[in-house]
């Protein structure tokens, strides 16, 4: 044994964990949208990813939830037009803090708009403090996008989902027992939801949901405050969050 | 790669003058190896080589190339990582599992996977800690003895006496 073996010796790195690791690491955060790195980011924060998980299961698999939905029917209540499962159980698998979400790469508003088969109008009145990228997520019939007080993950969050009636599925939104409320919006009744999942568990001051149909599209338009340990740190009036939905044209 | 002259620049100036492909491409394996050293375990040294450059770059705007060589602040890190590590790992192990990674069936299981490296970790897994870093950085990372004063603290001339004296030991341990 010398210097020689002691070089030689030593494993070989493997090209492939090299370039993976390289096209982690070297795409600049400040490319990547807000949108994109606060999904990213607050992955680890418990409310956020049980309500991004919620959203996305909302949009994207929700058929496999057809046979769940028919052993609690006798839950099932319809507000607005839209059915919940009051008191239901989380629908945020248990091993969401490991989840990874597959979401389509945020895009401008312009380049969102064309992928999308319906106009997007986003609300003309933000409430103080919150900012946006004006980033998008599209995919071939709903639209994500957000506004924030922060462009870390400790901020508060408000979180719009667009998409067209007749794509919104045939599920019964679980929620907390007794927060749900029927309410206007723009005119139209809509669904007002107080509180969020915080993994299995329903937290009723994490959050405010506003769900409403306006010209042949569901809107959900959601409030996230900023937690500690699962505590929220900060509030945003119902009223705050009822203009911003009303300002969408 | 090393960073350019910088005159009156701020950290964030002086930061966005690395050229992060070179950096990359010239350290990666040197960081891999001073982990594998270090722990004696290709996957695990993967992971802490993404840690440690994760780190770096999220971090690049502490990085003041006044105050040193950019190689010793991305060593820096990697120590700390790996100080980090097994800081975690007595944490997570109960005793018995510490006192095993060092016993002798652990030499001899190792060893049976008829791989060099393999058996070189097996007998670095018995080094006290301090002798271990002392040989990542000198075989795995290539650090000069200069180059590892630096980063320990210890006299260049020290750095030279223990690595000798680790060497010897191995050596006699191989044989």
């Amino acid at each position: 044994m010398n210097d020689d073996f002691l070089y030689r010796v030593r494993p070989v790195l493997r090209p492939k964990f090299a370039a993976e690791l390289y096209e982690r690491i070297s795409k600049p955060a400040e490319s990547r949208s807000l949108l994109e790195r606060l999904l990213k980011l607050r992955l680890s924060r418990p409310v956020l990813q049980g309500a991004l998980v919620l959203l996305l299961v909302l949009v994207s698999t929700l058929v496999a939830y057809q046979p769940a939905r028919a052993t609690v029917l006798h839950w099932l209540r319809e507000v607005a037009g839209f059915l919940f499962d009051e008191g239901g159980e989380s629908p945020i698998p248990e091993d969401w803090s490991q989840v990874t979400i597959g979401y389509p790469t945020p895009l401008g508003l312009e380049q969102a708009q064309s992928q999308l088969p319906f106009e997007l109008r986003l609300p003309t009145y933000i409430p103080e403090n919150f900012a946006t990228d004006s980033q998008v997520i599209a995919s071939g019939n709903w639209a994500l996008t957000g506004w924030y007080t922060n462009q870390t993950n400790q901020g508060e969050a408000i979180i719009l989902l667009v998409q067209p009636v007749e794509s919104y599925p045939d599920w019964a939104q679980p929620v907390g027992e007794g927060s749900l409320e029927e309410i206007t919006v723009n005119g139209q009744p809509g669904a007002l939801i107080r509180g969020q999942w915080f993994g299995d568990q329903w937290q009723e001051d994490c959050g405010l949901t506003l769900k409403w149909q306006q010209d042949d599209l569901v809107y959900t338009l959601s409030w996230f405050a900023a937690t500690s340990r699962g505590e929220p740190q900060s509030v945003l009036p119902l009223e705050e969050l009822l203009h911003m939905a009303e300002s969408i044209p | 790669m090393s960073p350019k002259p910088t005159t009156d620049r701020s950290p964030h100036e002086m930061a966005v003058q690395i050229d992060w492909g070179a950096v990359y491409q010239q350290r990666l394996p040197q960081v891999f190896h001073f982990f594998c050293y270090r722990l004696g375990d290709e996957s695990l040294a993967e992971d802490l080589t993404a840690t440690t450059f994760e780190k770096a770059w999220s971090g690049r705007e502490r990085y003041r190339e006044d105050l040193g060589a950019f190689s010793s602040w991305l060593f820096g890190i990697a120590r700390k990582v790996a100080a980090d590590h097994y800081r975690n790992r007595r944490e997570e192990l109960p005793l018995d599992e510490n006192r095993g990674l060092a016993s002798e069936g652990s030499v001899e299981a190792s060893a049976q996977k008829n791989s060099n490296f393999r058996r070189l970790a097996a007998l670095l897994e018995r080094l006290p800690p301090r002798e271990r870093e002392l040989l990542a950085l000198k075989y795995g990372a290539e650090v000069t003895n200069r180059g590892i004063a630096e980063l320990t603290g210890l006299s260049e001339s020290n750095v030279g006496t223990i690595l000798h004296r680790v060497v010897k030991k191995l050596r006699a341990e191989w044989e």
